[in-house]
């Protein structure tokens, strides 16, 4: 039996390590920053998430004097990073990037492991994302009516692909199909490209897809339907908006960046003013061009009531479609 | 064609570029070699330092991390049974075994071979037939996908070990590991007991180092040690003939490399599939066909050769999405487009049109990325057989140690850290009751993408099985399979019973 107790020493020794990785404890400071500040990433790393925070942290860098260190946490459609950032100190040094959507989309689906109005402050909301319905350049669909009268006559024959469910992509669909009262058939996929490939593919005949579709319309591979933003983009003025086609529906997904709760406003107000600095940084306006999106400022304060008028908005769009009851999450 | 290639050839062999190989696959090599750091991981670390290069340095230097990463997994892998990337998982299977036989110098040269005429072969096919592969590559919806998932799963038979069952139920289980957390299709909650860590599924990386690594390391400690010569894990063995491959050996094993190459160039056009499937499925392949099947799983150099060679042909092959239609074949390709994506480069159809030269110049830079991960492969090995010098009292704690830290920076997460000691716990005990632990690791890998392409295809059906029939892809690959059930089955009553 003398290996089980080696090997129950060897485990115990493990378990020391870890608690040791832990124990950087981290104290809070007057004179803020004086110390490396994290920032959380929800998204793996090469998506626009990861792209756009990286291009900010440069000029955040030079406007804070402190180094930032960018951490990938992945998973739950960004709600992991979300919930560890709940639980983090709020000293400032513990930061996340994240969407809206992890605000107010997800929770009211599902159950997320934090109050999605009273965990976080929410910091800076620094870029719109783009999004848009799109078909392969040769589909017979030439325009969003097309798509619309083809699914009225044949029932359930559309398909269409996206991210996945309960993403703004699938929500801008099934709104659409409501108020014309059509069916058309979901395909979810794990992230924007495996549902972009899909039409490419021919096996779905529509993908509604985030930023990355306009890689594939600029290189003629497909075309635009309709974009989901609120206004015409500037990279496609032709393309009309889902408001235009008369779909009583924009996406409004912004990234930004959050703190927990119960932050010192003077820190919320350096953070903001870095924040805006990076906005205006060649390297993040190089990043929006090449991701499609838009750059955005909206402060503390603003992008706050955006998400507190956004909650019952959200909640009473997926009742409608059907997809809850309630809202999954209590709100504070 | 012959003009973009001299233009090309002009434009990678400035010094900057070949530097940005060299330091690449240098830090991909080392990063691959210590436990739980992937190549994903070299590249995306190495990605933010790219922002101000030019655009050929800083994609040269991306694919030198994610071949030299893929290989460098390789070397912990024979050495310590301790892959560094999913995509050695297999190699451990005989080439720890050789390096228990003394022979771990061997197995290293092997891999050497076998992984950089892999690459080099992938890469061939990538600059010579890239468009019209791709292109067949999009015919792979979800029944298809499915369907070639299906047929993987029979791999699982190839790595049961000694008992059939205990391998379907290591399978198995890995199966239901893999449902754990949201679920793809409807986002529920799977098997998850409200912890939120598991909402994003069991990580892979703390998972695939628990159950080979510290399980080893238990194992090791468990065993008596009464004298000197026991202390050192890794024997090395005094006979020339066990510290190199020779041309006979190579010969035989060239076969299976180039089958190797094939499945791992295959599976690297399909969107989505990934390494470690290739190097499992090229493994299970050279056992079924294999002369001297009996010796897989006990130090067939063979066996190290497929699973190399399968790995490694994959990279290349990733890239012909990637570069003609703008689709990432994996994670790190998908770090890689962002890294085209920041510098303004869009990949798909208008990059070979626009900038053909530099497409070529990066082309031929892979080419020169296998020349230069050899020879750096080979320095490094040197080094790696020092490991036979350190006696275990010491190697094994070091070992641990990077377990831990591999498996916390994957996420930073102390949670990965516990599921890498459940793991470790749980392999152990698999080895003791000699339960194989591979099957389990390929269902896991397996699994999620076999479930969702399952589902898709009967959304797309309205829930009729006969979408997997009528589409002759999906047909092939469920005959295939079907076939190769009846094989397993055949030949496991074939063999006398003992």
């Amino acid at each position: 039996m003398n290996g089980l107790k080696k090997a129950m020493f060897v485990l115990f020794t493990v378990i020391l390590c870890g608690a040791f990785a832990l124990g950087s404890v981290q104290t809070a400071s007057a004179a803020w920053p004086d110390k490396p500040i994290t920032i959380f990433i929800p998204f793996a790393a090469g998506g626009s998430m990861d792209a756009s925070a990286r291009a900010l942290a440069p000029a955040m860098e030079k406007a804070l004097g402190q180094s930032i260190v960018l951490i990938n946490k992945t998973g739950g459609a960004g709600t992991v990073a979300l919930g560890i950032l709940a639980n983090a100190k709020p000293d400032g040094y513990t930061l996340s990037a994240g969407t809206s959507s992890g605000i107010f989309r997800i929770p009211v689906q599902r159950k997320v492991p934090y109050k999605p109005l009273a965990s976080f402050t929410n910091i800076f909301a620094y870029a719109a994302v783009s999004s848009a319905t799109v078909v392969k350049a040769d589909s017979v669909f030439k325009t969003w009516k097309d798509l619309v009268e083809y699914a009225r006559q044949n029932p359930g024959q559309v398909k269409y692909s996206t991210t996945g469910s309960g993403s703004p992509m699938h929500v801008a669909m099934e709104v659409a199909a409501e108020q014309e009262g059509i069916k058309w058939i979901h395909i979810p996929y794990k992230g924007t490209m495996p549902s972009l490939t899909a039409v490419l593919g021919g096996h779905v005949q529509a993908c509604s897809a985030g930023p990355k579709f306009a890689g594939m319309v600029q290189s003629g591979q497909m075309r635009i339907l309709a974009v989901h933003t609120q206004r015409r983009m500037g990279e496609f003025p032709n393309a009309p908006t889902m408001l235009e086609l008369g779909v009583n529906y924009f996406n409004d997904t912004v990234f930004s960046i959050f703190g927990p709760a119960g932050m010192d406003p003077a820190v919320v107000e350096k953070i903001e003013d870095a924040v805006s600095e990076a906005v205006d940084s060649q390297i993040f306006l190089d990043f929006c061009k090449n991701f499609t999106t838009m750059p955005m400022k909206m402060r503390h304060r603003e992008y706050t009531k955006l998400l507190e008028d956004g909650w019952p908005k959200q909640v009473k769009i997926f009742q409608k479609l059907g997809r809850i009851k309630e809202p999954a999450t209590v709100p504070r | 064609m012959v003009e973009n290639f001299l233009v090309g050839t002009s434009i990678i062999l400035h010094w900057q570029h070949l530097l940005a190989i060299i330091v690449g696959s240098t830090l991909g090599l080392i990063v691959g070699t210590i436990p739980g750091l992937t190549a994903t991981m070299a590249v995306a670390l190495i990605l933010p330092l790219t922002f101000d290069l030019d655009f050929v340095t800083s994609i040269m230097l991306l694919v030198g991390a994610y071949k030299g990463g893929i290989f460098g997994g390789s070397i912990t892998a024979i050495l310590l049974n301790t892959p560094g990337t999913p995509a050695s998982a297999c190699t451990v299977l005989d080439g720890y075994t050789l390096t228990k036989q003394g022979k771990g110098v061997k197995a290293l040269k092997m891999a050497k071979y076998s992984s950089t005429l892999g690459d080099f072969c992938s890469d061939l096919v990538l600059i010579a037939v890239a468009a019209p592969l791709a292109s067949i590559a999009l015919k792979f919806g979800p029944p298809e996908i499915a369907m070639l998932i299906f047929f993987s799963l029979t791999i699982v038979a190839g790595v049961a070990g000694k008992s059939m069952i205990k391998g379907l139920v290591s399978g198995c289980f890995g199966l239901l590991l893999a449902t754990v957390g949201l679920d793809p299709i409807m986002t529920t909650r799977r098997l998850s007991f409200n912890i939120v860590e598991l909402d994003g599924g069991i990580s892979l990386i703390p998972l695939l180092i628990g159950l080979f690594a510290l399980s080893e390391v238990v194992y090791q400690l468990g065993k008596k040690s009464m004298t000197h010569a026991d202390q050192f894990v890794i024997r090395h063995s005094t006979d020339p003939a066990d510290n190199r491959v020779s041309w006979a050996e190579f010969k035989r094993s060239f076969r299976t490399i180039m089958r190797g190459t094939a499945i791992g160039t295959g599976i690297g056009i399909i969107p989505g599939i990934g390494t470690g499937i290739a190097s499992f499925m090229s493994y299970a392949r050279a056992k079924r066909v294999s002369k001297n099947p009996e010796k897989f799983g006990k130090g067939s150099l063979e066996g190290v050769a497929a699973s190399e060679s399968g790995n490694s042909a994959v990279v290349g092959a990733t890239f012909i999405p990637l570069l003609t239609l703008g689709i990432p074949g994996d994670i790190i390709t998908a770090v890689i487009m962002g890294a085209f994506m920041i510098q303004g480069f869009i990949p798909g159809p208008l990059l070979f049109k626009d900038h053909s030269q530099i497409i070529y110049a990066i082309f031929i830079g892979f080419i020169i990325c296998d020349i230069v991960y050899f020879i750096i492969g080979s320095i490094a090995m040197k080094y790696a057989a020092y490991l036979s010098r350190v006696p275990r009292n010491i190697l094994f704690p070091v070992v641990m140690l990077f377990c831990v830290v591999g498996s916390y920076a994957i996420q930073h997460s102390m949670f990965d850290i516990a599921i890498m000691i459940f793991f470790g716990i749980l392999g152990f005990f698999m080895m003791k009751l000699e339960f194989a632990t591979a099957p389990l690791l390929i269902a896991f890998i397996l699994s999620p993408i076999g479930e969702i392409a399952l589902r898709q295809s009967l959304l797309m059906s309205s829930g009729s099985l006969s979408i997997f029939v009528t589409r002759p892809i999906a047909l092939g690959f469920l005959i295939l399979t079907v076939v190769s059930i009846i094989g397993i089955i055949r030949s496991h009553f074939k063999r006398p019973v003992t």
